[in-house]
């Protein structure tokens, strides 16, 4: 892809200093049709770089000056609105002429980035640098590098219940299940068992759904919209009375996050595991439990 | 469309995708590819997830699924080529979304894991037999555990086993084999109750079909090397027989006693033996439970036929005392226990009895009035396999124990009077039949007391029970009931005894009424007859001890008896000279023949028997120089002869044994004599028709030439008189052919008797010349040559005539050459 477009005076191009040892992250973008690689920083890291500016060879150009900022900014595609919640820039260069290529240094030193980069349904967060030159009478040269940022706690949870609960209809179904922990890291295992204590349906199947709620608000109106993320099935056919159903469900292979809670009060991203029984003409009886998941260190 | 065909569409086409989906599999697998190789495994056996096949097309499907999972298997195997860890692959297959295929899996890389020594065994296999929990349905279910147990086969941590130790021991094999076992059944059981309750038929016989998945731990259990005596006791099988009572069902509680008791060995059965009984009592009241001990107590059969020291064992582990309490605790346990199940246990307990050939009379009574009192309740007993199995039960100690051990069983009238009537009787005859075949004796009063009490049912006379119409089968059985009549044997040939018995056995007779005396009296009779006989010959046998020098007369016509062979050379009954008999038992017997004759003579259409054993009666009164006896036998015969013999053959057939039987006897005074002898020669000539009259003539020469009795001219006077008689019946109707052969026919027969007398010359008979002999035969000559032109059946007739006229002639013929005879014959022409 060029980036000299019609009309451009120069190329913008950025390198990392830390170069190919630079972690980097596939996500998806934001279509969700391909994965992308980015460059991955958790908060505090220090952002360091060089920008180089290319002019078109041959010609020279004058400028009003060279920057570079970082930006972290909250979409919400409900109201199109846009929040930025961190705006670092950086002078690179008064204003000048420029007739060769030039490369300028950069750093933001132990940026916070609190808020890791998320692609929600109506809501996302992105941080990206974005380098400019500035010129008078014509339009600058911009250009963006999208960043992605990946927060891991340190520490696990001290708390870390199990989740038991016992559920039922009256007379038809009574079932008890117990989740291990009710904070899993992304790399973890849902281990748990279910208990059927009384079964007067005809059991087809029973599933396990983790389910993402996002929450986002706007002024005063919110707005929730929740999606499936994996189908998991635990148990073919009917179990009677005393059956025990082991659950093992891994998350590694599910393109989850952390639970987010009121991000810079805009939105929340909530999990949920859920149990469905399916019976013979298809009814769902489901029972829904949150947990929290967080990113650990690796 | 049929359900059929559309359950074969449905196999093929799942056969179809299985197909296209392992060769896919196997592509990727080539390539390396175990993402894509996972991809395409996991389809087909998603095809296993199907609910519209039967057992058996579902197995067809899954043994094509799982040929293919070797494949993947050796795949799993070459970590080169897929570069992943076992420990990472185990985690990889589980994270297939659907449950049935994400197990396959799992399993298939499982025993990867345990193979390349990177899993412990234990480990390994518990988290299967774990997570196979989640495929609850059955038919899913049971193959997937089955696919299971059989690749994890080699696995077992047994004892000895290269997976032995760290990764776990015996108790892990175990336990895993316990735990698969116990959910294959649930699931086995599991699948009665699915579907509408019209389907019941047809499920269980799906369910016979896949018993063997389920029974196929067992075997595996019993193949461990590591279960010893100690470990099957305490953890095996207390954990079959926990799922075999808490399945409450009646199919899986039957067939897994029964694989239990076929796998394991007979030693430890012997030692669980209290385990597997009371389990038997706490199943469902539908099994058959007597099929199941019957087969645990043949499987310790064949075990004692080949270990000598079984029998000890068994008496050490009170294996007989052991059984016949479970059996009456499983009598107890049902109330609604079939008849025939009752009947299969105790058959089972029988048979053990028999082979460890205990032979007391005690454990059979005990086991038989056990068997009587569990059946009160169920009487009369008409299911016909119980009956028959019955039947079999009771026949069996006469087969193999003493006689006496039998008859002392109080329970086993018990037992009999359990049937209905028609078994009953069956049974009764059956024991007389093993009686005789066995050639088995009654020898003390309470032995025949009991016996008959035994088959009293045949013995004694119920109101109406048989219609004219069933007179063959009233026939045929009591002819079997007179056969007990022969077995009556007194020890030692007492005679008082076997009087005693004798008599009892008439009394008992008696009650059967005149329809039974009329077929058993005759037996009593002979046996009567055949006890006075030994009588006589033990004391001739005593007598010529006395005096050995002499010998019995030769002459005399004798009669053996086979019951005493070495002792029939010097002793024979002589009718030519009677003997006094001292014992006082020969009249009492002689006195028990009469009492029983009598009897039958009041029975319709038994006179002619009456009338022949009076004469048997008088011929044994007269060895015994029992004169007034012999002639009183004779009087009541001639009576019966007179009063109720009416048909005109039989009257001359009687007529012949009373010529017979008197001209053998040899006790009467003169005076006796001939009243008798008059009698008879008054009855012959009251014959009806003239043919009979002219033989009866001739027949009663006889009676005037015997050892003692030499009378010529009585001699000649009736064959004189028998010719007439013949002349006369020549000149019937004005001498008609037909006439005038059987004329003839009296002429050669009295020819034969004159040749008899002629021979008798040399005793100094002088009734018949050599001219009355050549006169006759000049006659029957002159006759023959009149004698022509016949036709029809005369011709039949007159050759059989001519036949034996000319045997007779020949038999002259004959005569004239023998030197020592010649003399005598010279002067007749032929």
């Amino acid at each position: 892809m060029s980036f000299l477009g019609f009309g451009r005076v120069c190329a913008l191009d950025i390198a990392f200093d830390a170069g190919d040892a630079q972690p980097m992250a596939s996500v998806k973008n934001e279509q969700a049709t391909a994965h992308e690689r980015l460059p991955l920083f958790r908060t505090g890291d220090t952002i360091k770089g060089v920008v180089h500016i290319a002019p078109v060879p041959g010609k020279k150009f004058e400028h009003k000056g060279v920057r570079i900022e970082l930006v972290g900014q909250i979409e919400q595609y409900g109201d199109r609105s846009t929040t930025d919640f961190l705006t670092l820039t950086r002078d690179l260069e008064p204003a000048g002429e420029l007739a060769t290529p030039k490369s300028f240094p950069f750093e933001f030193n132990h940026v916070e980035m609190l808020h890791e980069s998320y692609h929600g349904i109506n809501v996302r967060v992105r941080y990206f640098l974005r380098a400019k030159v500035s010129r008078s009478y014509a339009s600058g040269v911009t250009r963006e590098f999208k960043l992605w940022v990946r927060n891991p706690v340190k520490a696990t949870p001290e708390m870390n219940n199990s989740i038991r609960m016992e559920v039922g209809i009256e007379d038809c179904l009574h079932i008890e299940f117990e989740y291990a922990k009710a904070k899993y890291s992304l790399r973890d295992v849902v281990v748990g068992k279910i208990y059927f204590l009384l079964v007067r349906i005809k059991i087809k199947h029973m599933e396990l759904e983790i389910r993402r709620r996002e929450s986002t608000e706007s002024g005063s109106t919110s707005h929730s919209e929740s999606e499936t993320i994996a189908k998991y099935e635990v148990m073919d056919g009917a179990p009677v009375r005393g059956e025990s159903i082991p659950v093992r469900l891994f998350l590694s292979p599910y393109d989850l996050t952390p639970t987010y809670n009121k991000v810079n009060n805009k939105f929340s991203v909530k999990y949920f595991l859920n149990l469905v029984l399916v019976d013979e003409w298809d009814r769902r009886y489901f029972k829904q439990q949150e947990i929290t998941l967080y990113r650990e260190e690796k | 469309m049929e359900p059929a065909s559309d359950a074969a569409t449905w196999l093929d086409e799942a056969r179809a995708l299985v197909r296209e989906h392992a060769g896919k599999m196997r592509r990727a697998a080539n390539e390396g590819n175990l993402r894509e190789a996972l991809k395409s495994a996991s389809l087909m056996l998603g095809e296993l997830r199907t609910v519209a096949l039967a057992p058996r097309a579902y197995y067809e499907l899954h043994v094509a699924a799982t040929e293919e999972l070797m494949h993947l298997r050796m795949f799993f195997g070459e970590r080169e080529r897929h570069g992943r860890t076992c420990m990472e692959l185990y985690e990889i297959v589980q994270h297939a979304g659907n449950v049935l295929p994400r197990l396959y899996l799992l399993i298939t890389v499982g025993v990867t894991y345990v193979e390349s020594g990177e899993g412990g065994a234990r480990d390994v296999l518990m988290d299967l037999v774990e997570m196979t929990r989640g495929v609850q349905q059955p038919m899913h279910g049971l193959f997937l555990r089955a696919y299971l147990s059989q690749v994890s086969k080699a696995l077992l941590p047994d004892k000895g086993s290269k997976y032995e130790g760290e990764g776990g021991n015996i108790d892990d094999a175990v336990e895993f084999l316990l735990q698969n076992f116990t959910e294959m059944n649930k699931l086995w059981v599991r699948m009665q109750h699915i579907g509408p309750s019209s389907g019941k038929k047809r499920r269980e016989d799906e369910r016979q079909e896949l018993r063997d998945l389920v029974g196929k731990n067992l075997l595996a259990l019993s193949q461990l090397e590591g279960v010893d005596l100690k470990m099957y006791r305490e953890m095996v099988l207390p954990r079959i027989l926990e799922q075999v009572v808490n399945c409450k069902d009646e199919i899986a509680q039957p067939y897994l006693l029964d694989v239990l008791i076929q796998v394991f060995s007979d030693e430890y059965h012997l030692a669980t033996l209290p385990e597997v009984f009371s389990t038997m009592t706490m199943l469902r009241p539908n099994v058959r439970v007597g099929l199941i001990l019957k087969a645990l107590l043949g499987r310790l059969l064949s075990y004692a036929e080949e270990t000598p020291e079984a029998k000890t064992e068994f008496q050490a582990a009170d294996v007989l005392t052991k059984s016949f309490e479970c059996c009456k605790s499983i009598i107890n346990a049902h109330d609604d226990i079939p008849a025939k199940e009752v009947v299969g246990m105790f058959a089972a307990l029988m048979a053990f009895v028999r082979q460890l050939k205990i032979t007391e009379g005690g454990t059979l009574d005990d086991i038989l009035l056990s068997l009587a009192e569990s059946l009160e309740s169920k009487t009369p007993i008409d299911d016909p396999e119980a009956v028959k199995q019955l039947a079999a039960l009771l026949s069996e100690p006469l087969e193999t124990c003493n006689l006496s051990v039998v008859l002392s069983l109080q329970s086993y009238p018990k037992v009999i009077s359990l049937l209905d009537a028609k078994t009953k009787k069956e049974v009764a005859l059956g024991v007389v039949q093993t009686l005789v075949k066995n050639r088995s004796s009654l020898q003390s009063v309470d032995e025949v007391k009991m016996l008959y009490n035994f088959i009293d049912c045949v013995v004694s006379a119920n109101a109406n029970e048989y219609q004219e119409s069933e007179s063959s089968v009233l026939a045929d059985e009591q002819n079997v009931v007179a056969r007990v009549v022969h077995l009556i044997k007194a020890p030692e040939d007492n005679s008082e005894l076997q009087l005693e018995m004798l008599n009892m056995t008439h009394d008992i007779l008696l009650k059967g009424g005149p329809q039974r005396i009329r077929y058993t009296f005759p037996a009593l009779v002979f046996a009567g007859i055949a006890c006075g006989r030994d009588i006589v010959l033990a004391e001739r046998a005593e007598k010529s001890a006395a005096e050995k020098s002499k010998k019995a007369d030769d002459d005399a016509i004798e009669e053996s008896c086979d019951a005493n062979k070495d002792k029939t050379e010097d002793v024979s009954i002589s009718f030519t000279m009677p003997m006094e008999v001292k014992s006082p038992w020969l009249k009492k017997s002689l006195h028990l023949v009469h009492k029983t004759i009598t009897a039958l003579t009041q029975v319709a259409g038994r006179h002619e028997k009456a009338l022949k054993l009076f004469l048997e009666a008088a011929q044994l009164a007269a060895v015994a120089n029992l004169e007034s006896i012999a002639y009183e036998f004779f009087e009541r015969a001639f009576e019966l002869y007179e009063e109720n013999i009416t048909d005109t053959k039989k009257q001359v057939n009687l007529l012949f044994v009373i010529i017979g039987t008197l001209h053998k006897v040899n006790v009467f005074s003169e005076e006796s004599r001939a009243s008798l002898v008059h009698k008879t020669t008054g009855y012959s000539a009251r014959l009806l028709k003239k043919p009979d009259q002219c033989v009866g003539a001739y027949t009663c020469a006889h009676l005037f030439w015997t050892e003692t009795v030499k009378d010529s001219d009585s001699v000649g006077a009736c064959l004189k008189k028998s010719v007439k008689i013949a002349n006369a019946v020549r000149d019937t109707f004005g001498g008609n052919e037909t006439n005038r052969i059987e004329a003839l026919g009296l002429y050669v027969g009295i020819l034969n008797k004159y040749l008899y007398f002629y021979d008798k010359s040399s005793e100094g008979c002088t009734a018949v010349t050599v001219e009355a002999l050549q006169a006759l035969i000049e006659m029957i000559n002159g006759e023959l040559a009149s004698v022509s032109g016949v036709t029809g059946d005369a011709v039949v007739a007159l050759r059989d005539v001519e036949q034996s006229y000319a045997n007779t002639l020949a038999h002259i013929r004959a005569q004239k050459l023998k030197p020592e005879e010649a003399a005598g014959y010279a002067a007749i022409v032929v």
